[in-house]
């Protein structure tokens, strides 16, 4: 096994002991030594770590000072680009993570939490970024595997590209990566809809570009106007659409009335009444019957 | 405290360079970690170091958890001990002040609640309780205290070299009953 370390009753002691944290301090040093060198060794320490590992469960916690989250929280930005990072980036395109890594700290705030569910990361609030990112606000499994498993340092990659002012259009490649299905449109109804207006705006400002500032407010106003406009018109469709479907139900609830239990049917609500009622006349036929047996209104 | 889920949502988060997600993993965890840390330092100002480290390499690191390997706690756990036993191993120099170390008559394992009793937990316990009761004690001993075989010698009352045999030897039995 681990032929170059020697006697591997021996590794696998030291191994235990060194999770175990009975080693003086020269053992440990070695035990170290060979964690950077020896495999095998770091895989029998990572089989250790996890067999005793939930031991922790019986230790009762005791809540740290407060102060100590306040030295951790300024340490954060600096601790992003540490070169430690560097060998597991393995894998990940590396050419924007030089940059990245420089802008991490300005970078990583305006990154939404793409892959957790727990924190419920408000999406930008400014309607401006047409957000093809979203996708990534449902999260699946096998993202977050991929995520975990070191593979892809997503963070770096996402980074680099929030770098651009927008603050969003980094997700897109994650999302790509991560979740090949589109999103489901109706979990970002408001943002996706003022995006052809909000895109068209950059293209129409050059044609005014001799215009003074205030066209160009004007411009802008006109687009959040035409937004809020989209955004009404969509309302009201919507309410056009649940109408439509309640007077479908209720004709339909009508005809199986007539249909089925035709004698429970109130008369004013009866076929001929109804008619009357619209204005079609009937012709000289004799007043409706209650009292007609249902199969005359209908079987033939 | 959170679920091992959640811990692991906001691990994932954090990958991605989260900060808000970090602080609620702190929130979430800290209280364990310092529990776990101060139990092998004995003293406040070296804990707060650790945890200082401990939580700086979570957030580095965090892309290294593998869910299929361990829970998230147990290997956040795992790094802050670690370094507290790389603190606690670190010698001391000459009349170096510091804090007196905390005196702890209860040096064993606390208990769980049933309900957080885990699968492996539970296969863990019953292998350590197969070993005779003062070999459960001192491997308990080592691994909540994470003392030295010189300090366990002494705690123990037991040569040092016996006592390093009989670690030894219920570590053997502990693996191959997990086995």
């Amino acid at each position: 096994m681990s032929e170059m370390t020697g006697d591997p009753g021996h590794n696998d002691a030291l191994a235990a002991e060194y999770v175990l944290g009975t080693l003086d301090f020269d053992e440990r040093g070695q035990a170290q030594a060979l964690l950077g060198i020896d495999e095998n060794f770091a895989a029998k320490v990572k089989v250790w770590e996890r067999r005793l590992g939930e031991l922790h469960l019986m230790v009762e916690p005791v809540e740290p000072d407060g102060r100590i989250w306040e030295r951790i929280k300024v340490k954060i930005p600096q601790a992003q680009p540490s070169p430690e990072i560097k060998p597991e980036l393995k894998g990940v395109p590396q050419e924007s993570s030089q940059e990245a890594r420089q802008q991490a700290p300005q970078a990583t705030a305006p990154i939404p939490s793409t892959v957790t569910p727990l924190s419920p990361t408000p999406p930008p609030t400014t309607p401006q970024p047409p957000a093809p990112s979203m996708p990534t606000s449902t999260p699946s499994l096998s993202a977050l595997e991929s995520a975990l498993s070191g593979a892809d340092k997503a963070p770096f990659l996402g980074a680099a590209a929030a770098v651009t002012p927008a603050p969003t259009p980094s997700a897109p490649s994650d999302a790509a990566r991560a979740r090949p299905e589109p999103s489901p449109p109706k979990l970002v109804p408001p943002v996706l809809s003022p995006a052809p207006p909000a895109a068209a705006a950059p293209v129409l400002t050059p044609g005014v570009t001799r215009a003074p500032p205030v066209e160009h407010a004007e411009a802008r106003d006109s687009t959040a106007d035409l937004v809020t406009a989209m955004g009404r018109r969509v309302g009201r469709w919507r309410a056009f659409a649940v109408l439509m479907t309640l007077v479908v139900l209720a004709v339909a609830a009508l005809l199986a009335a007539w249909r089925f239990v035709p004698e429970r049917v109130p008369p004013q609500l009866q076929p001929v009444e109804l008619m009357r009622l619209v204005g079609v006349s009937i012709g000289a036929g004799p007043r409706p019957r209650p009292p007609a047996p249902p199969e005359s209104q209908f079987d033939e | 405290m959170s679920t091992p889920v959640e811990i692991t949502w906001l691990l994932a988060a954090v990958t991605k360079g989260d900060p808000a997600a970090f602080e609620r993993l702190y929130q979430a965890t800290s209280a364990k970690l310092y529990g776990v840390v101060l139990r092998i330092l004995r003293r406040h100002d070296l804990a707060a170091l650790v945890m200082e480290d401990a939580y700086l390499q979570i957030w580095q690191n965090a892309g290294e958890f593998n869910p299929a390997q361990s829970t998230p706690l147990a290997w956040m756990v795992a790094i802050a001990r670690r370094l507290a036993i790389d603190v606690s191993r670190r010698p001391q120099p000459e009349g170096a002040e510091g804090e007196p170390e905390i005196v702890d008559e209860n040096e064993g394992p606390g208990t769980v609640p049933r309900h957080q009793l885990t699968d492996d937990l539970k296969r863990l316990l019953t292998c350590i309780g197969r070993l005779e009761p003062d070999r459960q004690r001192m491997l308990l001993l080592a691994y909540y205290g994470a003392f030295s075989r010189e300090q366990l010698s002494v705690k123990l009352d037991m040569p040092v070299n016996l006592l390093k045999a009989s670690l030894r030897r219920s570590l053997i039995e502990v693996e191959q009953c997990l086995k």
